[in-house]
This record gives structure tokens, sequence and C-alpha cells, in this order.
């Protein structure tokens, strides 16, 4: 286990400071002078050299880049220009709406993509089947922000059951579930349609192993078999794929953010891209892909948890 | 006995008209979808000659007007027809998801093809880049792309064709490690016939059906990135119309004129679902191992 957590975070290091330095690169690149950008067309010269100097845009690239390097192993991306905070401070604010809507979507996603997926795989070749993945496709074919506009019109708009905009009130819990329903509905529907898919796909391929036969053959009741021998071991992969739609999903929050106007990391990222606010556009995609890059990680260790086949 | 079957003469081999006739015809969704994606694409290279309104003719006191015969879609809130705006919209949209597409997967399989076949050094620098590109979110990696280089067609071509890259890469690098160890390739090579030549005439051609199958389903994913990206503001800029921010100008109005927004955003779902029927049967024809790569860039 430890020499397994180990490799795991050698390999981890060049990955995460490869994307360190594109985003640095891709923004540090960009045509046009992010001071002259900042302060609009009718800055003075001596204002724009002053601020220049303030960012450290007046150094060469590659002394910048260090700098930047050395900053961020002492866990500092700067100041935000906007709020003149620390990036990571700004970052992390709204990370706990964010990370809430991502684990309501999970939530979601998977007490309605696995019963029907087990459904679908059951039933195979009925109706109810056909049905399944007709949706399913049809599903996979509805951009995260529309459907979250369909659901805003339909239960917003029309019927008033849920609140439009925000977060709700911070103090009160039953607030926060109430504004959290559409966002999360909207996001794990887009992941259930995925997550049914491969809950039938899996289910399929265990339901034609022998030891499902064998189960079978010793009389044990059929929801026994399907619940205990073959569920649980189609389970392993469909934790893997949660963990592969982590990046779709983190999208698919900044999308959500948008249309509800949660203050959530995806709203904080589009609010710094538009005020051309670069240290904290930086700070929150570094933040966002790591995020993702830990993600990943830790999937990969509950996966070789799950299966006692693979030592670690 | 002799199995008379046998000795009539072989049937000429058919044309790619008819296998994709006969393949259509054995997937009525694909053919829906064939159906739905050859409109659309007629509709987008034909609407400047068709009779459709200017999408950019403002009509200020026809704001917010229904759906009615004469806009079938309505109006939005300059008075403009806003079905004559998706059209003109899905000639942006499918243009940037096919290009971007072409693009992606001409440099991924380039990318590809170089890393499996000579391996070593190549193959670790080329795969480390690509695995740092795949550790992005795909929507995310477009947005900052496109945030960094401003908003217009060709960056947001270019930003989703690098979200396209390393998909490619990685798969073509599977396929021609395995391609490579075949029988048939030892023999290119033991005639001494030189390295481009076993990749254009042995190696590409037979990696070719999975990189067709990414493709058709990657279409429909860069068709949904570029929408998203508009719909955010980052993508092409109104008041030149695209799917994504048709749907995002609609949203304001989403109250006391819906259709502006439910209308485009109906038409994106089906063109969509037109090249992923499409793909799906693409796939299980091609390559049913591919059953994984549903994991597209949904945003």
């Amino acid at each position: 286990m430890g020499r397994y957590l180990l490799k795991t975070i050698i390999t981890i290091i060049p990955t995460l400071f490869g994307v360190v330095t594109i985003v640095f690169f891709l923004i540090h690149l960009t045509p046009g002078d992010p001071a002259l950008a900042i302060l609009g067309p009718h800055a003075t010269a001596d204002s724009i050299l002053e601020l220049r100097k303030n960012l450290g845009l007046d150094q060469p690239l590659h002394l910048q880049y260090l700098k930047f390097l050395g900053n961020l192993l002492k866990g500092d991306l700067g100041r935000s220009l906007v709020t003149e905070q620390p990036v990571l401070l700004e970052t992390l604010r709204p990370f706990p709406y964010t990370i809430q809507l991502a684990l309501a979507g999970v939530l979601i996603s998977l007490l309605v993509g696995i019963p029907i997926g087990v459904i679908s795989a059951i039933r195979r070749n009925t109706f109810l089947d056909y049905f399944m993945r007709a949706a399913s496709i049809s599903g996979i074919s509805i951009p995260v922000f529309f459907l979250a506009i369909i659901l805003l019109w339909i239960f917003s708009y029309h019927l008033g059951w849920f609140p439009i905009i925000g977060v709700g009130d911070t103090s009160s819990w039953r607030s926060l579930l109430y504004h959290l329903v559409l966002p999360a509905f909207t996001i794990g529907i887009s992941m259930a349609v995925l997550i049914m898919r491969l809950t039938r796909s899996c289910m399929l391929e265990v339901l034609g192993q022998d030891y499902v036969r064998t189960a079978r053959a010793k009389g044990l009741a059929e929801n026994t078999v399907i619940l205990v021998h073959a569920l649980k071991n189609a389970l392993l992969p469909i934790v893997t794929v949660v963990g592969l739609y982590m990046g779709q999903l983190l999208g698919g929050a900044i999308l959500t953010e948008t249309v509800f106007a949660r203050q959530g990391v995806g709203k904080l990222l589009m609010d710094a891209i538009f005020s051309r606010d670069y240290p904290q556009v930086q700070g929150t995609v570094l933040i966002f892909a790591s995020a993702v890059i830990l993600v990943n990680v830790i999937v990969d260790l509950i996966y070789r948890f799950l299966d006692p086949r693979i030592k670690l | 006995m002799i199995n008379k079957e046998i000795l009539k003469p072989k049937k000429k081999k058919k044309g790619m008209g008819k296998v994709i006739f006969r393949f259509l015809k054995q997937n009525p969704l694909a053919l829906f979808g064939a159906v739905v994606i050859l409109i659309s694409i007629l509709a987008s290279l034909l609407v400047p000659i068709l009779p459709f309104q200017d999408p950019l003719h403002q009509n200020l006191p026809n704001r917010l007007k229904p759906p009615s015969a004469e806009h079938l879609f309505g109006t939005d809130n300059y008075g403009r027809d806003v079905l004559s705006r998706v059209i003109w919209g899905g000639r942006i949209s499918l243009l940037v998801g096919i290009f971007s597409v072409a693009i992606g997967s001409l440099i991924g399989v380039t990318m590809g093809v170089i890393s499996g076949y000579f391996g070593r050094v190549v193959d670790t620098v080329i795969m480390r880049f690509t695995d740092i590109l795949l550790s992005f979110p795909a929507l995310l990696l477009a947005m900052a792309i496109c945030a960094a280089m401003g908003s217009s067609l060709w960056n947001v071509i270019i930003a989703i064709s690098i979200v396209t890259v390393p998909r490619f890469s990685r798969l073509v690098r599977g396929s021609t490690l395995s391609v490579k160890e075949a029988d048939f390739v030892e023999a290119a090579r033991a005639l001494g016939q030189n390295k481009a030549k076993i990749i254009f005439f042995h190696i590409l051609p037979n990696v070719f059906s999975p990189i067709l199958v990414l493709a058709t389903l990657w279409i429909p994913a860069a068709i949904i990135t570029e929408a998203s990206l508009s719909f955010l503001g980052l993508g092409i800029m109104p008041p030149t119309p695209t799917w994504g921010n048709i749907i995002n100008e609609g949203k304001s109005y989403l109250q006391n004129a819906p259709w502006i927004s439910i209308f485009s955003g109906t038409i994106i779902v089906l063109v969509v679902m037109g090249f992923n029927f499409v793909g799906d049967a693409v796939r299980d024809a091609f390559d049913p191992r591919l059953k994984g790569e549903r994991e597209v860039g949904r945003g």
C-alpha cells in the first residue's frame, strides 16, 4: 500500500508540473498586454508601466515562470486583481458550494442510473430496455446548460416550485438544500444517462459469467443472484468510470452554476475571465485541474481497495 | 454431396453507396440520424439562397413575438427571426464541430502513429504530453484557451482542436502498437520498404476504423463544446448567431419568451442526437471495443 502510494505520487508530480506549465504559458503568452487590457484603452503610459511592474510583467518570461513556480511551492498563487485577496483564499471560499453540487449530482446519478441500468439488463431486448436505451442516447445529446434551462423553465418559471437563482441563505441548511435541488438534478440526470448505459453493459457481462449460473443452480433467489452476486461485481467498473467523469462533472458544474447563478468556483472563474483578473483565472484553472487529477488518484485507490484481485 | 453455393461465382464487391445504404436500412436509428445530419448540413449550406429573413435584421416593434406563420420560431428581443438565426447559427456550429475534429484528429493521429511506431523517447514525450492534456477537463481547457486568446471563430476551432488531439493520439498509439507487430508489417520491413511507406500504406489503413468511430462520436461532442463556450460568452460573439449564444441571449427572456432558448436548444439536441445515432451504429459495426469511449466532452 505504502509503496503503491509513493509510486502514484511520483507519477502525478510530472503531470501536475505539466498542467502548471501549460496554464502559466497559456495565460502569459496571450496576445496583447494584460496591463493594457486591465486598465482599458484610456490608461496613461505611466499607469500601465506601474501595473506591469506590480504584476512582474516587466521581467523576462523565464524569470516570471521561475518566480511563479517558487511561489506555488509556498502555496502562493498570487493576488486577485479585483479583490486584492490571495487567489487561493478567493478560490477556496466558493469551493463548498461546488462540492455540494458535485456530490449531490453524483448521488442522484447513481441512485437513478444504477437501478435503471440493472432493470434494462435484466429485461434485455424488451420494450422497456429499448425505451431506456433510446432515452439514454437522447439524454447524452442534451447539452448540460440546455438541460439546466429546461428544468429552470418548467420547475421555476412555470410551476414555481423551486427558486430561480443563488445558493440560498447560507445559515440555513433547508434553504441551501432547497436551492440545490434543480442544479443537482441537472448534473445528476446528465450523468445518470452515462451511468445507466455503463451499468447495463457491465451487468450483461457479469450475468453471463459462470458463478452467476452457479448461484442460480444452487437455488438462490433471483434477487439475491442479481443484487449480491451480479451487481456487486458490476459496481467495480462503475466506480472507475465515475472517476473518469469527474472532469466532465466539473465542466458541467461551471455551466450549471452559470445558469442558476450559484456562487461556486465555476461562477468565480467566469467572473474572473470577464474582469480580466489573470492571476485569479490562472489559479482557478490550476486548482480545478489539480482537483480532477487528485480525484482520479483517489478513485484509483478505491478501485484497488474494492477489487481484491489487485494487490496494492 | 457438393454444396452448390460454393460453385457459384463470387458476387462482385459491393460499391460504397450500397454498403452505406444496407447499413442504414439495418439501423433505423442511424437512418434517422443520417437524415437529420443531411438536412442540417444542406440547410446550413443553402441558407444564403433560401428565402429566410436576414438573421441580423432588427425589427424592434416586433420584438419577443411568439411563434407564428411568419416567424415559425418567434422573434427575439431585437425582433430578429429566431428560426433564421438558428439556421445561420447552425452554419457556424457545424463548421466548428466538423473542422475542429478534422484538425484535431489529423494532429492527434500523426502524434499517435509516430508515438506508437517509433516508441522509446518519442513515445514517452508524446504520451506524457497527451496525459497532461487529458488531465484537464475538456471544457475547462477550451475555456482557458478561449479566454487567453480572445473570442473568434478560429480561436474556438483551435481551442476545440487542442482538446480533441489527445483523445486521438492515445487511441491511435494503442492501435499502432498492435498493428506494428503484425506479420504483414514485418514482411514490408523485411522487403526494405521505408518507414514512411510502411506507416502510410500498412499501418494507417489498419487503424482507420477506430479513428472513424472516434471522429463520428467526437463531432457531436465538439458541437456541444462550441455551444457551451458561446453560451458562456467565451465563444463566437453576438450578433453573429451560434446555437450557444442564441440560447444565452434567450435565457434572460425565459419567462416571457421561452421560445428563443427552447426552440434553438431543441435543434441542437436533434442534430447532436443525429450524430450520436450514426456514431453509435458505426461503432457497433466497426469496433465494439470502443464502448467505453463515451466520456466525450459534454461540458
